[in-house]
């Protein structure tokens, strides 16, 4: 096929992709699940279109569709794909070959599994120029390196050589977005390109693809879940729900007046940078997405929507103009709208900050932890005489203590040794120093060794919903478990305490028999938390319990955490990466680089200037739901060091943007004790840091709490 | 799977029923009528003492199959109890066990099947034994890897953090999610027990005569393979077609249990 006949006629090129009446069903043995109903929209040159929306919501289906990859069993059943004015749908099969990599490129969300292994990624992106376009193998070498370059590959010729498991999941990423704008193409669709990395890279990579977008003039089409990375990066967004697309519209418009009761339910149920749990509760979406195989009659949305009115139940919405290109499927967008400008103005209202004042007057601490550490062996040693064995502090020197009733939040990237802390406290790793003591005894490693009481007090909430329960055990053996072997129930007494169990996370008793596999994500993490606080416990580590789940899940599950909390007068150590569920749910935070803490104190201390440098360039990393936010500059340059030889003086010096100069490299910096227990762990004085973190324009407002 | 699930259906149907079906007994012998070929007399035609084929085809069914089911049972549940003891467990127990295993592991099985019999001599017992010892190190391998993939896993560690002794987590957390890979092992032994056992009869130092044994049979019949080739065709037409319809059958059952595929080591 000769170039110029993709290049399609100028007349159509005012839209690159043009999507019609979509609709794709899946063949399945519960019959056709509809994936994607009636979808359109079209993205221009240059433009990005963005679509979001939670898992099941058919928005990856869509980018499928447009790539001609939908699985076996799934079938366009009706509508149309244009790419320029081409039918790609009727596309003979060699023509659409020539398209896709070159004219139409992918990337997907799972960089280590789109690269092959075994092939150098330099090679790997050579490849991909070699089968579009006619090159000499040294033109396209040379190209390759160009690419490296343009998505700021740090020593592009020395990445070339490396294989892809010794890149970074970042530079990842970026080989992937290479390949993909190789032949420089007009359609590029990202598929959750930033949902696995930490948030620091992530921010890197969307600095990135919003500088490309201004080079590469290519439409984008950028699927994502996250309301935040959507309102960075695309000009126009599309909100889907159970296969339809219910809103859709320019970017500021759509954040500013939600005309879909889903959109405005997703942007509630969010938890922001600037509140905490103490002053108010995240709001819900209540239920759950509807089954496919067996679509509601009227609204999809009904079943679960706050402002349903008899006719939403009957009859299907269609897609009405709500505004300048913007257009929302609900019947009473108008009511919306005039809500939304009743209470605009009105603060949310302020609950009294009783927890605070109560946790201040606890005295004796229920856990504390002292100069914790864990080493991990890498030992590639033969017979105990040859080749190298690596050490890996995992954690070293860690300190705090925890009141009753308390939440500390501990929060840093992967690889902080923030699991590792989690394993040590509940007794499934052994420190290699230091010791835990809790409620004034000292603990034994291993959580078989600790007595039996202490294990009734002491539990645990996992991350992951899928492995938290036995697949093989019903839910009733699940919760009867703990309540007969700490409470000496069995039998109906049993039975009686698991339903009240299951009640208290917001199930019914018709769970009991049911297995894992039939519950859903959000669900098994209720069973996991019922399971956890069948024996009363006194402390629960939650190691990232919300990670794995959409955020109207999320939402329900953090509720959740904190009302239990209310009832049963719990403390947790809570895990996580999210700094927006942290502010959420902590009362302290402790925030962990390469082992260490580098800042520890009250949620308001640690979320409002002076931060330690790693702080602000998590808090500036976060994605914020607000196009109008201003964009932060500050950016953590090159990968984590390896905790095997961490740097030394401050571990941050390497990738710190306040560097002073030698002093950190040499020096382990001192702990600088703030107000109210908050403390720093670095060079520069807590003076100096605050005059310099709040001139900068870095923090957008949204993100900054008011100065206590 | 319909072709083995029958071929195992008629095996199994023939130990339950086999004594009562066959028109003579086993080791009768009718001297007139010594080397006959098959007829509506004798289905499968008589041996050189005159004993009819059929009737010792059907009750070494009997024999053969009970016995390689006992061995594959002992073999595979002793190695169940190991692979996942020491799977679990890890550490020093592991690597001592498992060099072992590895040791076990570098004789060929029939050689060391017939290490052990002609050790502890000739009989149905101790070709049990042998088999089983023989069977021990490859299950064992196998069930240790499924340990090792499920212990890290959540629920394995909530059960460590209730403080759960290693016996309760093997029995009631790791077992049940092993039940996939432990039937496909039982299915997939039980035919190469039915091979070993036969094979060891063929060589003599299994199952003594006048014992209905298939190798044995087999083995008598070599003698005579020119004249009158039924006394091998049909003992070895019951072996390959036991070995080809477990085999398939536990090919069918390792798909839909979606464990593993097809192994090829014996």
């Amino acid at each position: 096929m000769s170039a110029a006949a993709d290049r399609a006629p100028p007349a159509a090129a005012d839209h690159v992709l043009r999507v019609a009446g979509l609709s794709v069903e899946y063949a399945t043995s519960r019959g056709p699940v509809r994936a994607v109903r009636d979808v359109s929209f079209a993205i221009r040159r240059g433009e990005t279109f963005g679509v979001v929306g939670e898992s099941g919501s058919g928005k990856s289906t869509v980018a499928f569709a447009v790539m001609g990859y939908l699985s076996s069993n799934g079938q366009v059943t009706e509508g149309g794909i244009e790419y320029q004015g081409h039918d790609l749908l009727r596309m003979p099969r060699r023509q659409l070959d020539a398209l896709r990599g070159a004219r139409i490129a992918m990337v997907y969300q799972d960089p280590m599994s789109s690269l092959n292994p075994s092939i150098t990624v330099g090679e790997q992106v050579v490849e991909a120029l070699l089968a579009h376009e006619r090159l000499s193998g040294e033109a396209a070498r040379k190209r390759t390196l160009e690419l490296f370059t343009a998505v700021n590959m740090p020593e592009p010729a020395a990445i070339f050589r490396r294989y892809p498991h010794q890149l970074s999941g970042g530079q990842q990423q970026r080989v992937l977005i290479a390949m993909a704008l190789s032949c420089n193409p007009d359609l590029l669709i990202m598929d959750e390109p930033t949902t696995g990395l930490d948030v620091t890279t992530e921010a890197q990579i969307l600095d990135l693809i919003a500088s490309l977008k201004a080079r590469f003039s290519s439409a984008i089409l950028y699927i994502s879940h996250n309301l935040g990375v959507i309102a960075r990066i695309s000009d126009r967004l599309g909100v889907m729900y159970a296969g339809q697309m219910v809103e859709q519209g320019p970017v500021r418009d759509v954040f500013r007046r939600q005309l879909h009761p889903y959109t405005a339910g997703l942007l509630e149920c969010l938890p922001k940078l600037d509140f905490g749990r103490k002053s108010r509760s995240l709001t819900l979406i209540p239920g759950m997405i509807p089954d496919l195989t067996r679509l509601p009659r009227g609204c999809a949305f009904e079943p679960r929507c706050r402002h349903a009115q008899p006719r939403c139940g009957d009859e299907s919405p269609s897609l009405v103009e709500v505004g300048a290109a913007h257009t929302s499927r609900c019947f009473f967008w108008r009511e919306l709208e005039q809500a939304r400008r009743a209470t605009a103005g009105e603060a949310p209202a302020q609950a009294p900050d009783v927890a605070a004042t109560e946790t201040a007057s606890a005295a004796a601490a229920l856990l504390s932890v002292e100069d914790l550490a864990r080493d991990y062996v890498d030992s590639n040693k033969l017979l105990g005489l040859f080749g190298t064995e690596r050490v890996v502090h995992a954690l070293d020197g860690v300190n705090f203590t925890l009141q009753p009733n308390e939440t500390l939040a501990v929060v840093g990237e992967s690889g902080c040794g923030k699991t590792t802390l989690a394993r040590c406290v509940v007794g499934l790793v052994e420190p290699t120093r230091g010791r835990i003591t809790f409620d004034a005894v000292p603990l034994a490693g291993l959580a078989g060794e600790r007595g039996r009481e202490v294990r009734r007090r002491l539990q645990m909430v996992f991350q992951n919903p899928d492995s938290t329960l036995n697949p093989r055990r019903t839910i009733g053996d699940a919760l009867r478990r703990p309540l007969q072997m700490f409470r000496g129930l069995s039998g109906a007494g049993a039975d009686k305490a698991a339903i009240e169990l299951l009640h208290a996370v917001r199930l019914d008793e018709r769970y009991l028999n049911r297995l894992p596999s039939q519950l859903s994500g959000g669900e098994k993490q209720r069973v996991g938390i019922a399971r956890a606080f069948a024996t009363s416990p006194d402390l629960i580590v939650c190691d990232e319990p919300v990670s794995a789940l959409d955020v109207s899940v999320q939402a329900a599950i953090l509720n959740l955490l904190g009302e239990l909390q209310a009832r049963d007068r719990t403390a947790y150590v809570f895990i996580s990466h999210d700094m927006s569920v942290v502010r959420y749910l902590a009362d302290r935070v402790a925030v962990l680089y390469l082992g260490r803490i580098c800042e520890t104190g009250p949620v308001e201390r640690v979320f409002a200037p002076p931060w330690h440098p790693y702080t602000e360039a998590l808090l500036s990393a976060i994605p914020v739901p607000d196009p109008d936010a201003a964009v932060n500059a500050i950016r953590l340059e090159g990968p984590v060091p390896s905790a095997a030889q961490p740097p030394g003086g401050c571990p941050f010096h390497t990738r710190c943007p306040r560097k002073l100069g030698p002093v950190c490299e040499r020096e382990a910096p001192p702990v600088r004790e703030g107000a109210d227990g908050h403390a720093i762990v670095c060079h520069i004085p807590l003076a100096d840091l605050a005059a310099a973190q709040s001139n900068a324009a870095a923090v957008p407002a949204a993100t900054r709490p008011p100065v206590p | 799977m319909v072709i083995g699930g029958l071929l195992l259906l008629l095996h199994t149907v023939l130990v339950l029923v086999g004594p009562y079906i066959t028109p003579y007994p086993y080791t009768e012998f009718h001297m007139a009528d010594a080397l006959k070929a098959p007829s509506w007399q004798y289905w499968f035609g008589t041996d050189q003492f005159g004993r009819d084929v059929f009737s010792r085809v059907v009750y070494g069914a009997r024999g053969t199959l009970l016995l390689a089911a006992s061995a594959t049972a002992l073999g595979v549940g002793l190695g169940v109890a190991i692979g996942m003891t020491v799977g679990y467990r890890g550490g020093k127990l592991d690597e001592i066990v498992m060099r072992i295993m590895d040791g076990l592991l570098s004789f060929p099985s029939l050689l060391l099947a017939m290490l052990i019999v002609s050790s502890l001599g000739p009989s149905s017992i101790n070709v049990v034994i042998a088999i089983m010892i023989v069977f021990v190190p490859r299950s064992t391998r196998v069930l240790r890897s499924v340990a090792l993939g499920l212990k890290s896993l959540e629920f394995v560690e909530a059960a460590k953090v209730r403080g759960e002794s290693a016996f309760y987590v093997i029995t009631r957390e790791l077992l049940p999610n092993a039940a996939g890979p432990i039937v496909v092992e039982l299915a997939i032994r039980l035919s190469f027990a039915i091979l070993l056992s036969t094979s060891l009869g063929f060589i003599g130092i299994g199952v003594q005569p006048p014992a209905p044994d298939w190798g044995l049979m087999v083995s008598e019949g070599r003698k005579y393979l020119q004249t009158a080739p039924w006394l091998m065709l049909f003992p070895a037409l019951a072996i390959s077609s036991v070995v080809i319809g477990t085999n398939l059958f536990g090919d069918w059952l390792g798909t839909r249990l979606a464990v593993r595929g097809g192994r090829s080591d014996l």
